[in-house]
């Protein structure tokens, strides 16, 4: 398929998530009836439900897909390694224990979750590189020391619930992941990171091409590999934790977005960041309108419905790819 | 044009080179060769910055190979490392036009002058009728010219080969030397590569450089350098050299160890 043809579909999948995100579910809208409330009436219950509560949801969704995609991108190319996503650099243990600890064990404090998780996801990483460096940093290195740390991260995790398993239900919701509680200042929040997250990317997608070529072909096309690398690792980091720290740990999108793009569009990461951009968010405000819809009133987390949905699409998609080579 | 001091280089206490002391002639084929392990690669991603060296210098053009900026370097310098890998869906122009990466300022997109250096590393590298076929559906031989044009769109003043006949046939072996000799020939490019067979070497460099052990051996002519002496003490083999032949050809009898 022509890369630019399967970016229009993606858009057109984004466009039919956004719209359905909007009008389905506890109340059904018409479209009829968003257009009016979102351009002529601008009061009443309607238009409280879109502006205050559904809105701010699917833009958080998208932008939270968004980001989390291109940080999966951006590791599984500068790690070179298929089972790259955020979760690999301490993303989502350093998030988890932080928010663990400020839930279960500082519940005075826990106004300042988001800020404690996207810390402890970003000193995670930190921690996870420096202890892979010895004469610079080798990917697969990186990549096993990310796995134990991550494991030692959890197991203490693990450790703190055990102590307090009355509390073990409040921490649910941030460990699989939800949009529930969107709000317009989350938008503000993480807006800034997915703006700059996407211009620098693209800014610097042919480095990234060019580091896809192996180490010392870069170097020898004038890349500065070990800076280089480190910096595409922090951009990572920095992106899906900010995502987290707003909607918890759904560091699934991280990985399995980038792969479907790259199934879709090739390699090359301009276009790999575009795809990552619209499927990624598309994705997460689809699955989202499901999640509320499918049992409603009841709200599965849009992790479950993600991975339920996600997995098989992307196993359909890997088993065509394995025929066609 | 190189001139290497001294060089010693080591990855964590093990030493993989010392006490080199080579000059590398302007325009000329030298040809690095020695038994597995001897340091032939580590020389190579030394001269290319790929490996810190621990004392010594490389100079290169009367420069401290430390001091150069890598992209600079970059502009002057293209290496070609053993089993490069490509990316599956990278079409030839592509793959090639990522030589013109340390010219290109930031941001900004390849100029005409950079579309015409593309066009011409692919003549020279026979690939013009190949533009749109992706790399990975070429065969070993093609795909190994296609690099070759990549390091040529990067208009270098050296090219570092290491080990370019590894994994072809023999008839692409033959074709990849003669591509690089005729480079060597029409551009004057310097060129440096590693080899396994001796007779190779023999054949196409002007200059050869023996390591052994992380040591330098010799550095000379190939008749000097590549004789029953050295393939005893280097290789541990004995044998006797092709009679009437241009270059010195060693056919292998018994070896002991």
């Amino acid at each position: 398929m022509d890369k630019r043809v399967a970016l229009v579909i993606m858009f057109l999948f984004l466009c039919l998530s956004i719209i359905l995100s909007i009008s389905l579910g506890a109340t059904n809208i018409s479209l009829n009836d968003i257009l009016r409330a979102l351009f002529v009436e601008k009061k009443g219950l309607t238009y409280h439900i879109i502006y205050n509560i559904r809105v701010p949801r699917m833009i958080v969704g998208f932008l939270v897909g968004m980001c989390l995609s291109i940080s999966g991108a951006i590791l599984q190319g500068v790690m070179r390694n298929s089972l790259a996503s955020p979760s690999i650099i301490g993303v989502s243990s350093g998030a988890g224990l932080a928010a663990t600890i400020c839930i279960v064990l500082l519940p005075a404090y826990v106004y300042l979750t988001p800020i404690a998780a996207f810390a402890g996801a970003f000193v995670t990483t930190i921690i996870i590189y420096l202890l892979s460096y010895k004469n610079g940093i080798r990917p697969l290195r990186m990549v096993l020391a990310g796995v134990a740390v991550s494991s030692l991260v959890n197991a203490l995790i693990n450790l703190i619930l055990i102590f307090f398993p009355d509390r073990v239900a409040d921490t649910l919701s941030f460990t699989i992941g939800s949009l529930s509680l969107a709000t317009w200042s989350d938008i503000w929040v993480i807006l800034p990171y997915a703006v700059t997250g996407f211009t620098l990317s693209m800014l610097f997608s042919k480095t990234l091409n060019v580091l896809m070529l192996g180490d010392e072909i870069a170097n020898s096309l004038g890349v500065n590999v070990e800076l280089t690398r480190f910096l595409f690792i922090a951009l990572a980091s920095l992106l899906a934790a900010a995502s987290v720290s707003i909607v918890g740990l759904l560091g699934f999108v991280g990985l399995i977005v980038p792969h479907i793009v790259k199934l879709l569009v090739g390699s090359d990461y301009k276009y790999v960041y575009i795809g990552s951009t619209i499927l990624g968010g598309g994705i997460v405000i689809f699955c989202d309108t499901l999640s509320r819809f499918v049992a409603a009133p009841m709200e599965i987390p849009v992790g479950i419905t993600m991975a339920l949905l996600g997995v098989p699409f992307f196993l359909y998609l890997l088993r065509g790819r394995i025929a066609h080579d | 044009m190189i001139k290497v001091r001294d060089l010693e280089v080591k990855y964590d206490k093990k030493v993989a080179l010392k006490n080199i002391n080579i000059d590398i002639n302007e325009g000329e084929i030298t040809t690095i060769i020695g038994p597995n392990g001897c340091g032939k690669s580590t020389l190579l991603k030394a001269l290319s910055r790929n490996l810190k060296y621990s004392s010594g210098s490389i100079e290169i053009h009367d420069k401290d190979l430390k001091k150069i900026k890598i992209r600079e370097l970059a502009k002057s310098m293209a290496l070609l490392p053993q089993a490069p890998s490509v990316p599956y869906d990278i079409s030839v122009k592509e793959l090639v036009s990522y030589g013109r990466y340390p010219f290109i300022g930031f941001g900004k997109r390849l100029n005409r002058k950079d579309y015409e250096v593309i066009d011409w590393a692919l003549e020279k590298c026979d690939m013009k009728g190949y533009k749109c076929r992706k790399v990975a559906t070429l065969s070993g031989g093609e795909r190994q010219r296609v690099w070759i044009a990549m390091a040529l769109a990067q208009e270098p003043k050296i090219l570092l080969l290491d080990e370019p006949t590894t994994y072809l046939d023999i008839s692409h072996q033959f074709e990849v030397l003669e591509l690089i000799k005729e480079i060597n020939r029409k551009t004057e490019t310097t060129i440096l590569m590693v080899l396994h067979d001796i007779n190779q070497a023999a054949k196409y460099s002007s200059d050869i450089v023996i390591l052994k052990k992380a040591e330098l051996i010799g550095q000379g002519a190939p008749e000097k350098t590549i004789t029953s002496q050295t393939m005893e003490e280097v290789f541990n083999l004995k044998g006797k050299f092709l009679e009437n032949s241009h270059y010195p050809h060693f056919i292998p009898e018994m070896s002991y160890r």
